[in-house]
């Protein structure tokens, strides 16, 4: 466990070297990401969000693309397209963007849902089928979408079926005052992204992903979990509950919580640390409820007894 | 070795408690001598006693006795008993410590509590023992505790535990066979009221008028009845000696009587007054009573005149012929007046019987005279000199109900009219909630009866001559203004809470206490008549009692299955237990380490053992460890105290 230890805070401390005052953000970011989960960050544009999705899939030691979603993007520029090729006088494939390890989807609410839909298979099923072949993406595979809030101009909103997909949304929410003051007196962010080197080799993140799927939940934290998942379905402020694979996404994260803080059980804390960050986008109000903010399912969730 | 002062609380308090009500009879040096020594049990002095003090404690119990002994000449009988019984418990508290002693004091205050009901069987005295029974039951939880539980923690319990007992003995109060008599015999009513009296001299209805006791209630079959008009029979007073009205002679048979006509079917509660009389109103045909009997005046009482509140339904005729033929033995009696007195009244009625055709014309002569001439009706009377009547009739003129009934009666033996005196009560008021009539001591009066050829007795009431609203609305409006406030009148809202009560006790007395043998059985062969026989309510009390016992245990059960069931679930609870005693209490929503950090920070002197034991908690709750008998060992040395004293930390800080 130590070693995991250190390598976890070396990775921590990476991040945070370009990402300022984000140390709680950057270890849910790396325990969805342990819990083999797509990551959605919302938030306004310019709070770090693509500096965030470069330094996680530089530290981590992962090769990775970027793909910039907008309104003309089809699905051939995110998957790769058969080509003619002279030399061989056959269709030959040219691989898109989404054969990397970490896909950084930069504001996917912007391209057409025909694009974004592209991806979300993608990111389901672990493979793309192009023309009648299907084509294995490699492991560990994960997508960093980010996505502005939906109340801007020219957006197209994830539908709830696909937003369901990603293991967790995220918001980093402008740096308190002494980032900030760092941040404007320091280096160019970009700059320090490119020194940035990777705290583990190539190899060990898969290894340390699939530790984390191992870490004991006991059937005490099961009735918790299911306690909540009972709430979500059964309060009436949400318009549905928790779907099955949201309960999935409950217990995944919150073992790679545990993970992250070197234990080898999951305790109702590593539920609650996750918990808004896993049910904030899966959950909505009731028409009787409105509208409401990012953390309010979870403040409701958080009221359920621990057994 | 003394056990902490908050157990000696624990079981000072409920005995005390338990003790209370018995000081509103029990001598007054009885009551003295128990709060002393409970005081002594609760001093620090108790706690360092020497031999010397054993010693004296060992002298106490005989002296206690021998005492007890000399007030009563015995040591048997329900006074003597109680007053031993209160002695008893007080010096058993003396020589309690252990747990042992504490449960044996509690149970004697259990037995104290419900020796209340010898004396006092009153809704309150009920509510005061359910309460006294809830403390005495959280004492003796307490005390099996090695630490006392928070007091409202344990009257919880204690009130937890007798809910639960309730239905058990509602049921065993409604099947389990009723005694004739409860408690074995032993039950005391209060017998302090004065009813109607088998005499009757100037003042002594006028006193009875002054009490607001109820003297009884009457649930008419037909609700339209209007009590107001019936007059309610007592004692039959026919021998007068200048200045007493006595009753007569016993006479072996009642006189023939015929009713005439008007059903009036009437159910009476009387409350216990000591004396004999069933008040009834009517010519009553059957009298559902085992102890009632007729006397030869047509006097309703029973044979047992020490009873307590009695029922009784008469199926009665509101008008009837009395004894149509009058033996000259008997005329006699109803004639006869003292020798030489009142000359002034036979005078009169001399004249007045010279002057008139027929009894019934002097009888209208006399309401006539008493209704023209300047006569008052006043609780007040002026003091008569020694001739009673006639200082009435002819110089004061101010008077009450007897010395018109009096005076009437003389007058009418005087001119050959055969008449007696009747005393009982005449009124009443309606309970516009339990829709029955209350009779009170103050609606007593007196009348008269005459006999008249041919019709019998024939009631006649001078005071309505006087003051027909006495008679038609009541003594309150009869009376002139200035002699009301006597009588104290609530105001409205006060008359409505007075009515709501008085229908709750009745009910109470209708239900709970007069809920003997025969109510039982009628009650429980209207269900099934298999349930009025004996084997019957013994298998539906056993019957009964599986099921209450089997719904408490699956209910128990139940709740049970919620809490945690495993050693390691059951161990956190007492940790959180005692967390929660000093003041720091996990949320429900909150995780053990979460809460155990929170602990650390409020109380940083506990940190250490609270970290250790939540980490020994959730290795075994919700990591892989099995074994729990670390977290037993951890857990039994953990006694949280007080927090430290801010003032310490303050005072290094200025330091």
């Amino acid at each position: 466990m130590n070693a995991v230890n250190t390598d976890i805070a070396r990775i921590v401390e990476r991040i945070n070297r370009v990402i300022l005052g984000k140390e709680r953000q950057v270890r849910l970011c790396l325990a969805c990401l342990l819990a083999r989960g797509h990551l959605l960050i919302e938030d306004l544009p310019g709070v770090g969000k693509t500096t965030l999705a470069h330094a996680l899939a530089r530290s981590l030691g992962l090769d990775y693309q970027r793909i910039q979603f907008t309104s003309d993007l089809l699905p051939a520029d995110i998957l790769g397209a058969a080509i003619y090729d002279r030399e061989s006088g056959g269709l030959r494939f040219h691989p898109g963007p989404i054969f990397a390890q970490v896909i950084l989807a930069d504001e996917i609410n912007r391209a057409s849902p025909k694009a974004q839909s592209a991806l979300l298979e993608a990111m389901e099923e672990g493979q793309v089928s192009i023309e009648g072949e299907t084509r294995p993406l490699p492991t560990p595979f994960f997508v960093i979408a980010t996505q502005n809030p939906s109340e801007q101009v020219g957006v197209f909103p994830l539908p709830e079926s696909q937003i369901d997909r990603f293991l967790m949304r995220l918001s980093l929410g402008y740096p308190g005052p002494a980032a900030e003051r760092e941040l404007l007196a320091g280096e160019d962010r970009r700059d320090l992204l490119a020194d940035l080197e990777p705290a583990l080799a190539p190899s060990a993140f898969a290894a340390m992903q699939a530790q984390a799927r191992t870490v004991t939940v006991s059937d005490a934290l099961l009735d918790y979990l299911q306690a909540i998942i009972e709430a979500s379905r059964r309060n009436a402020s949400f318009a549905g509950g928790l779907s099955p694979r949201g309960g999935l996404a409950l217990k995944h994260a919150a073992q790679a919580w545990a993970y992250l803080g070197g234990r080898r059980f999951v305790l109702p804390e590593d539920v609650q640390a996750i918990l808004p960050g896993v049910v904030a986008h899966r959950l909505h109000p009731a028409p009787a409820v409105g509208a409401a903010d990012d953390s309010w399912a979870a403040r409701i969730l958080l009221q359920v007894p621990v057994p | 070795m003394a056990r902490p002062e908050r157990h000696a609380l624990w079981l000072v308090v409920p005995v005390a408690l338990a003790m209370l009500p018995h000081a509103l009879y029990v001598p007054a040096w009885v009551s003295l001598a128990a709060a002393l020594a409970l005081v002594w049990r609760l001093s620090p002095a108790w706690l360092k006693e020497g031999g010397a003090q054993r010693a004296a404690r060992l002298l106490l119990a005989p002296a206690a006795v021998l005492a007890v002994l000399l007030q009563f000449r015995t040591l048997a009988g329900p006074e003597a008993g109680i007053a031993l019984l209160v002695l008893a418990v007080a010096l058993k508290l003396l020589e309690s410590d252990g747990r042992r002693d504490h449960a044996i004091a509690v149970l004697a205050g259990y037995f104290l509590a419900v020796a209340t009901l010898i004396h006092h069987q009153e809704i309150a005295a009920a509510a005061w023992l359910l309460v006294t029974t809830a403390v005495l039951t959280a004492a003796l939880a307490a005390g099996q505790a090695a630490q006392p539980p928070a007091p409202a923690a344990a009257l919880r319990l204690g009130a937890v535990l007798v809910a639960q007992a309730l239905p058990l003995a509602v049921l065993l109060f409604l099947l389990f066979p009723r005694l004739a008599a409860p408690l074995g015999g032993l039950v005391h009513s209060e017998t302090g009221r004065s009813g109607l009296s088998d005499s009757m001299a100037p003042g002594s209805v006028s006193r009875l008028i002054l009490s607001d006791a109820v003297a009884m209630r009457v649930d008419f079959a037909d609700p339209a009845v209007d009590a107001r008009g019936l007059y309610w029979r007592g004692p039959v007073l026919a021998e007068f000696d200048g200045l007493t009205w006595r009753r007569g002679e016993p006479r072996p048979a009642p006189p023939p009587a015929t009713p005439v006509g008007g059903r009036l079917d009437y159910t009476v509660t009387l409350e216990a007054s000591g004396q004999p009389w069933l008040p009834v109103a009517g010519l009553a045909e059957d009298m559902a009573l085992p102890s009632a009997r007729l006397s030869g005046d047509m006097e309703w009482r029973t044979r047992l005149p020490d009873h307590g509140r009695l029922r009784y339904t008469v199926t009665a005729w509101r008008d009837y012929r009395l004894e149509p033929q009058l033996s000259p033995y008997r005329r006699a009696q109803v004639l006869a007046l003292p020798a030489g007195r009142h000359p002034q009244a036979h005078a009169l009625a001399r004249q007045w019987a010279e002057q008139s055709a027929s009894p019934r014309a002097i009888v209208e002569r006399a309401l006539a005279h008493f209704r023209q001439e300047p006569f008052h009706y006043t609780l007040n009377p002026p003091v008569l000199g020694d001739d009673t009547v006639d200082d009435f009739l002819f110089r004061s003129r101010r008077g009450f109900c007897e010395h018109y009934a009096g005076a009437f009666t003389v007058l009418m033996r005087a001119a050959g009219v055969p008449a007696r005196v009747i005393t009982g009560y005449q009124g009443g008021e309606r309970n516009p909630i339990g829709g029955y009539w209350i009779v009170r001591d103050r609606d007593a009066h007196a009348w008269a009866e005459v006999w008249l050829e041919g019709a019998g007795w024939r009631r006649v009431d001078p005071t309505a001559a006087v003051a027909p609203e006495r008679v038609e609305l009541g003594l309150d409006a009869a009376l002139p203004a200035a002699e009301r406030p006597l009588l104290d009148l609530p105001p409205a809202w006060q008359l409505r809470l007075r009515q709501g009560w008085d229908w709750l006790d009745n009910g109470w007395n209708q239900w709970v206490l007069g809920y003997d043998q025969q109510r039982q059985r009628r009650l429980l062969g209207a269900l099934s008549p298999r349930l009025a026989s004996l084997d019957g309510m013994l298998w539906a009390t056993l019957a009964g009692t599986a099921l209450i016992l089997a719904g408490l245990a699956l209910s128990i059960l139940h709740v049970r299955r919620d809490r945690p069931a495993g050693a390691t679930e059951r161990l956190y609870a007492r940790f959180l237990a005692r967390l929660a005693r000093v003041g720091l209490v996990k949320g429900a929503a909150e995780g053990p380490v979460a809460f155990a950090a929170r602990a650390a920070r409020d109380r940083p002197d506990l940190a250490g053992p609270v970290r250790a034991i939540t980490a020994l908690y959730v290795a075994l709750r919700y990591g892989d460890a099995t074994r729990p008998e670390h977290l037993r060992q951890a857990l039994a040395g953990f006694r949280p105290g007080r927090p430290p004293r801010r003032a310490k930390r303050g005072k290094v800080i200025v330091d």
